[in-house]
């Protein structure tokens, strides 16, 4: 009798484990399972491997792993989940993770690229089969390609990746600005702040400071959101320290 | 001809002497530890060690795929930065590397084995000209101290002075050529055992298989144009083969092969010599290496007294700062 209610504590853990749940729902976020046709999700809604979580135009999603892992889809995305949800796929759009450090290994694919961490904040974005965008607040993150031996590349807080989906080389990374990025992130500032916030404040700080040294200009080159697009701006100036963030009236996250 | 007192004490383990040194340092690690400039052993270096591997490294660019964007701002506004690079002329490198040898002496018969530590210092200065020319000037001086068989105690100096040029355009193939001045002594009083002038020529052409693996092939002529005395004179004429594998951040394993003519200047000696390096090395910090180090080495002479084969097996510790 011990023994069976042993099992099954276990296998109740090991299920919920197995688990993320829908914590932030903005709009139109279907829930795809193999089980059930497409459904809305809402929040509390569990989320397990082989299901996937999709977001339509103008809506936004929140989901907290098992491991207290956060991430946070933008419009138009679409991300599958298997391993018990410790891997996951982007096929489209955009998300945000924040990878506590006892969380452990985290994976996202993207076609040919994967992405791993044991602790970071940043962004990753995929749009067909013309782009990936990899960005980092804090934290070190690893860039891979899945089926090529020793092609993988650290990107340090600050830095930005982009290169093809498809891709049989990775590129070197960018340095881009983490204020001006926090800044004016939706996927920052109309969700509550991320447990990360003070580290990335940290380096928002320590660019600055590099700033001031020279050993980074900022330069009037910027990407305007999603896409590859460069846009040159008039004048290059450093970023004011961030406002402090806002919440929406959105559902907010469950305890 | 000036004729050190000393060598005349061991008419025939000069020829050893050199031949030991040039082996020697061709078994260190080919990162880190080789002392950049050793004269008649750069050609052994693989490439990687005396010569300076290439600092040009691709700009990061942020380009913009033709293609549409799905013209959302939910992921913010990227800035880009532009990163300045301080370049920093200097590297001071102290290591010490410590083999087991089974053939000290480098002899065809009788070897013995034994154990033996090669302490030394680099100290280079690499001026930038332009993004892809420099200038490289430095001194080396290493310490050849054996357990047992101490008369094959010696010291190497090298002071070297040349022009280093990158063609990003031909696959990353670099140019150098040096002139090299080498002094070997005994270690007691630094009596001279031989002195060496040569023009060093190396052209090599790295292959990038990833991100976290390259070989670099490489052809290095050492053309001797004076030496003291003559007999140990040689040029030698190279190809060399390197693999580098990054496990990790932090770990690294080098393969090298390399195959040298030697071509004496007297006694009608030719040989051919084959050499196998493996090495494992650890960065503790961007300062710090320990490495695992072996190298293989055949010899063959049209002189068959000269014949030798020999396993270095053993470790080193690096220490590395640019400023």
């Amino acid at each position: 009798m011990l023994v069976c209610l042993i099992v099954t504590a276990i296998c109740l853990d090991a299920a919920q484990l197995k688990e993320a749940r829908v914590t932030h729902v903005v709009n139109d976020v279907k829930l795809i399972s193999a089980q059930a046709a497409p459904h809305a999700a809402t929040v509390g809604k569990s989320v397990r491997d082989g299901d996937a979580i999709g977001t339509g135009a103008a809506s936004r999603s929140e989901l907290i792993l098992s491991d207290q892992a956060i991430v946070r889809l933008g419009p138009k995305t679409t991300v599958s989940f298997g391993e018990a949800t410790r891997t996951m796929n982007l096929g489209e759009g955009a998300m945000l993770f924040q990878i506590p450090k006892s969380a452990g290994d985290v994976k996202i694919k993207t076609d040919a690229i994967t992405t791993t961490s044991t602790g970071a904040t940043g962004i990753i974005e995929r749009h067909g089969q013309f782009y990936v965008k990899v960005l980092v607040l804090e934290g070190t993150v690893r860039c891979y390609l899945t089926n090529r031996l020793g092609e993988s590349l650290l990107l340090q807080s600050g830095q930005i990746l982009i290169t093809k989906p498809d891709v049989t080389a990775l590129p070197e990374p960018a340095d881009f600005d983490i204020a001006r990025e926090m800044k004016t992130c939706l996927l920052v500032r109309e969700f509550q702040p991320l447990p990360s916030q003070r580290r990335i404040e940290s380096e928002e700080q320590k660019q600055l400071n590099l700033i001031a040294k020279g050993t980074y200009i900022p330069s009037n080159l910027v990407i305007l959101g999603r896409g590859t697009q460069v846009t040159l701006v008039n004048a290059p100036s450093t970023t004011p320290p961030p406002k402090p963030l806002t919440n929406t009236d959105h559902q907010s996250r469950t305890p | 001809m000036i004729r050190s007192p000393h060598f005349s004490k061991f008419p025939l383990r000069r020829p050893l002497f050199i031949c030991a040194a040039a082996l020697i340092i061709a078994g260190q690690p080919t990162r880190g530890q080789a002392p950049p400039g050793s004269a008649q052993n750069r050609a052994q270096l693989f490439g990687q060690g005396a010569l300076p591997s290439p600092t040009v490294a691709p700009a990061a660019e942020v380009e913009g795929y033709a293609v549409a964007s799905p013209n959302e701002k939910d992921i913010g506004e990227q800035q880009i930065l532009k990163r300045m690079e301080e370049y920093k002329p200097f590297t001071i490198s102290i290591y010490s590397p410590f083999y087991w040898t089974s053939n000290a002496a480098l002899v065809s018969s009788g070897e013995q084995d034994d154990v033996f530590v090669a302490p030394g210092v680099t100290l280079m200065y690499r001026p930038r000209i332009t993004n892809t020319f420099y200038l490289e000037v430095g001194v080396v001086q290493q310490f050849f101290f054996y357990d047992q068989l101490t008369e094959l105690n010696f010291a190497s100096f090298d002071a070297i002075a040349g022009l280093v040029y990158y063609l990003p355009q031909f696959h990353n193939l670099s140019l150098r050529g040096y002139y090299d001045y080498n002094r070997l002594t005994d270690t007691d009083n630094f009596d001279e055992l031989f002195v060496n002038n040569s023009i060093i020529l190396n052209a090599e052409l790295p292959f990038r298989i990833a991100r976290a693996q390259q070989i670099f092939v490489g052809l290095n002529l050492n053309l001797s144009f004076h030496g003291n005395p003559e007999s140990p004179r040689r040029n030698n004429y190279s190809l060399y083969a390197n693999y580098d594998l990054a496990l990790t951040r932090s770990f690294s394993l080098d393969a090298g092969f390399q195959f040298v003519v030697r071509d004496y200047y007297s006694g009608d000696r030719t040989d051919v010599n084959e050499i196998l390096a493996l090495s494992a090395n650890y960065r503790v910090q961007e300062w710090l290496t320990l490495s695992a180090l072996s190298s293989f080495s055949w010899n063959q002479s049209n002189q068959s007294v000269f014949d030798y084969s020999v396993a270095n097996i053993g470790g080193g510790v690096a220490l590395t700062l640019k400023f």
